[in-house]
């Protein structure tokens, strides 16, 4: 009997220490739990930018029936739908834990730019979750107003060919093919005759084809490629004096490849002068004994007169150096790259990819590869981050896109290409008929791809392309043209300047 | 008697069911050096067996006995010790007392011929002694060594970066370390692209040798061009360019650049199984050339 109560008593005494020492912890415990809590794994997380517009799904444990609050930067996030889901974080997972999500509203007064803040207030505790993107719809040197097209000046021949000069400051460059001539059109649509066809040869060539050329940022001098009787040329012209200078005659294409200028072979394909002394050249490829357009990329430096190579591909000649860029997917192709040289930058288009490199030290800024949206649905996620964005490219972009889908792609300061989004956008792809759809989505619309902030938005919120068109493509009772047009330069005002009608007309953007 | 027992019993009980205040053990009283262990060899890719076991003469921490281990079998193959695969995020230190230390690397086979996991030390791939000072933070590689001849069984070397712990830089300034791990690509010489594409050799290592890592070199972000700056290594005797690289211009961080991978292609005589004697069988197997360099981001 005495042992009993013995008995009893110790029990009860070991009893009330485990309640005593245990009430902290269980008290931590529950305040664990109270403590809102966000899913940041694979499938659950919430992405990292979003735009203005977009709804926001988190997951995680946030009680909504407990006082939840979501503060998004500078507001109180608007809660648009909650419910819960079976969390199976692991394939083949069969465990049953809930979780809670919510969607909210993005809006553009919770601020832009990187890292704003989200905080979520649950039962009285709040939290700090990852901080977001917030993009608007525009960027740098949008238009807030829609961009219609008006005809800047009269060509005569879509055999004409435009030099590279992408200055910001409207001026174009091309060689007349009927007079062979080198003509200038100022920003305010006039031409001028730069250098006639005797000043272009100066008497010591002849122009049988005028392949490419390239006009400093200044505009005080201008590389061309031509072929000769005899040889491929290489031509530097000032602008100014209305002297030229034959700098490279090429036979035959082989080695030395590097050197100086009158020294090796080298066939110019493509001219880029920067404002500083540099001029980078696009230079061709053999295949299977046939010659590919483009292949390498070389830098002349005029101050030295030495020519080198920065970059080349598996189908460039053997021996020539350079880092090589060939794309894994498409070990056969090097599409015309995008360069702005004085931004050191070189945009390479792939097939629905982009990959932008820094021109001097030769290696990848950033890779982009967009993808189409899915059959049937609406293509209109084009604007914001570039990990949610999906445009119905199915190409190359860049100079060799689908006109229809993208035209353009003008590279501009501060890692960005402009170009129009959605020209002609077929109706069959929603079981709509042959019609042209893109109003449903927006466009047409000049959009910008902004890879210093990896993300596109609208340059102008839309494209009015009455009596133009850029060509080539076809549509229901619209044959393609075999000239591709061209976007070719900008202004102080970001006013685009462009070939249009299969380069029949030049044409530039004014305010609708 | 029993009351006494069940006393006892209580306060045990009161005692271990919840210890409300857990206590963060400072291993050795803060007498301690940081480690990290990576394998940067190409050739333990082409094992698919066994695995490289490390050995070292004092536990790492208090709390286990845990042995960091390199899985050889499994592909991914972890490469970072512990239990970090390949990343360009921060590093993972393993603590371990200061002093002299020795470190065994052992090849580990399995001990049955069905697994492929490494049980049993098979041979001794290196016995070296290393001095791991207080505070200090040192990174270890697991590298290729410079072969002896073709379709010889691979040897491997440790080479080591101590970080500077005197260097403090600001949010204009990227640190880098540059470590020569190529065992076939002899003396490195190394340049720099400036943002208006001139090349320049300032704080560069002109002769570096296999083996050797830099001290830390200081760069300014204003020379980046487009948020990199360009690396450029070339053969010091021939002049060829080997590498063309760039490190990300990220201020107030720094990286660990190894030239890496072989620049010709060789035959190494690599285990492929064990037999129910446990010996070894050998195939032989080749590795293309795949010069490259690597970026690791230190802090």
């Amino acid at each position: 009997m005495k042992y009993n109560i013995i008995h009893q008593l110790t029990v009860l005494l070991l009893g009330s220490c485990l309640f005593s020492s245990c009430y902290k912890a269980d008290n931590f415990k529950n305040t664990l739990d109270a403590l809102p809590q966000v899913s940041y794994q694979t499938g659950y997380s919430y992405r990292t930018s979003y735009t203005v517009g977009d709804t926001m799904k988190i997951t995680g444990r946030l009680q909504p029936n407990n006082g939840l609050k979501i503060r998004i930067g500078n507001e109180d996030a608007v809660i648009v739908a909650a419910d819960s889901l079976h969390f199976r974080p692991f394939t083949g997972d069969t465990a049953t834990i809930f979780m809670d999500w919510v969607k909210v509203l993005i809006t553009g007064n919770m601020g832009s730019g990187a890292e704003i803040p989200v905080t979520i207030t649950s039962g009285g505790r709040t939290i700090n979750a990852a901080s977001i993107n917030i993009f608007g719809q525009y960027g740098e040197g949008s238009f807030k107003k829609s961009l219609a097209l008006t005809a800047h000046a009269d060509i005569t021949s879509p055999y004409n060919i435009f030099l590279n000069c992408i200055n910001g400051k409207g001026d174009l460059y091309f060689y007349e093919y009927t007079t062979g001539n080198l003509q200038h059109v100022r920003k305010d649509g006039t031409i001028e005759t730069l250098l006639t066809r005797e000043q272009l040869t100066g008497g010591v060539y002849n122009i049988q084809t005028f392949i490419a050329g390239g006009v400093n940022p200044q505009g005080t001098k201008a590389w061309i490629s031509a072929q000769a009787d005899t040889t491929y040329a290489f031509v530097e012209l000032d602008l100014g004096t209305k002297k030229i200078k034959v700098l490279n005659h090429t036979k035959t294409y082989t080695a030395p490849y590097t050197g100086g200028i009158g020294q090796v072979n080298v066939k110019v394909k493509a001219v880029y002068p920067d404002s500083k002394g540099n001029v980078f050249l696009v230079t061709p490829g053999m295949q299977w004994g046939q010659e590919k357009d483009y292949s390498a990329v070389a830098k002349y430096n005029v101050t030295d007169g030495m020519i080198s190579y920065q970059f080349r591909t598996a189908v460039s000649p053997e021996g020539l150096p350079g880092v090589d860029i060939t794309d894994p997917d498409n070990p056969s192709v090097l599409k015309l790259p995008l360069i702005l040289p004085d931004e050191s930058v070189m945009y390479l288009p792939g097939s629905n990819k982009l990959t932008v490199y820094d021109l001097q030290s030769r290696v990848v800024i950033k890779t982009l590869k967009i993808q189409a949206e899915a059959w049937g649905v609406l293509p209109n996620s084009y604007t914001g981050s570039f990990n949610g964005i999906k445009i119905n490219f199915n190409s190359y972009i860049g100079n060799n896109s689908t006109p229809e889908t993208g035209f353009g792609f003008l590279p501009r300061p501060g890692q960005k290409l402009i170009f129009l989004l959605y020209q002609y956008l077929d109706g069959r792809t929603l079981g709509m008929g042959n019609n042209n759809i893109a109003p449903l989505v927006g466009g047409p619309k000049w959009m910008a791809f902004d890879f210093a902030e990896s993300r596109t938005y609208q340059y102008a919120p839309q494209a009015d392309l009455s009596n133009f068109v850029f060509e080539p493509f076809n549509a229901p009772g619209k044959p393609a043209s075999i000239f591709s047009d061209q976007l070719l330069n900008y202004d102080e005002e970001g006013h685009l300047y462009a070939t249009a009608n299969g380069r029949k007309k030049i044409i530039r953007t004014i305010l609708k | 008697m029993r009351l006494y027992k069940l006393v006892l019993c209580c306060v045990m009980t009161g005692i271990f069911a919840c210890n409300k205040d857990v206590q963060p053990a400072i291993p050795e009283k803060g007498d301690i050096s940081k480690i990290n262990f990576y394998s940067s060899s190409d050739v333990l890719a082409l094992y698919n067996m066994g695995g490289i076991g490390l050995f070292i003469d004092s536990p790492v921490s208090k709390r286990s006995a845990f042995t960091p281990f390199l899985n050889l079998s499994s592909k991914p193959q972890k490469m970072e010790y512990p239990m970090v695969y390949s990343s360009m995020r921060g590093i993972v230190y393993t603590s371990i007392r200061a002093g002299m230390h020795q470190f065994r690397f052992s090849y580990m086979v399995p001990d049955t011929t069905i697994t492929m996991e490494g049980i049993t030390p098979c041979r001794m791939l290196m016995d070296t002694a290393f001095s791991a000072d207080r505070g200090v933070e040192t990174l270890l590689w697991l590298a290729d060594k410079p072969l002896a001849a073709e379709n010889q069984e691979p040897a491997f070397q440790l080479l080591s970066i101590r970080l500077n712990e005197t260097v403090k830089i600001d949010t204009n300034t990227v640190a880098l370390y540059i470590l020569h791990q190529a065992a076939d690509a002899g003396r490195l010489r190394c340049s720099r692209v400036l943002p208006d594409g001139r090349l320049s050799t300032d704080q560069l290592p002109q002769k570096l040798p296999y083996g050797q890592a830099t001290d830390v070199i200081l760069f300014n972000i204003k020379e980046a061009s487009n948020g990199l700056l360009g690396l450029r290594f070339y053969d010091t005797v021939t002049g060829e360019e080997l590498v063309n690289t760039a490190i990300p211009a990220n201020g107030g961080h720094g990286y660990v650049l190894a030239v890496q991978g072989f620049r010709n292609e060789h035959q190494f005589k690599i285990p492929v199984s064990v037999n129910e004697d446990k010996t070894v069988n050998y195939s032989t197997k080749s590795l293309t050339a795949n010069l490259r360099s690597s970026l690791r981001q230190l802090w």
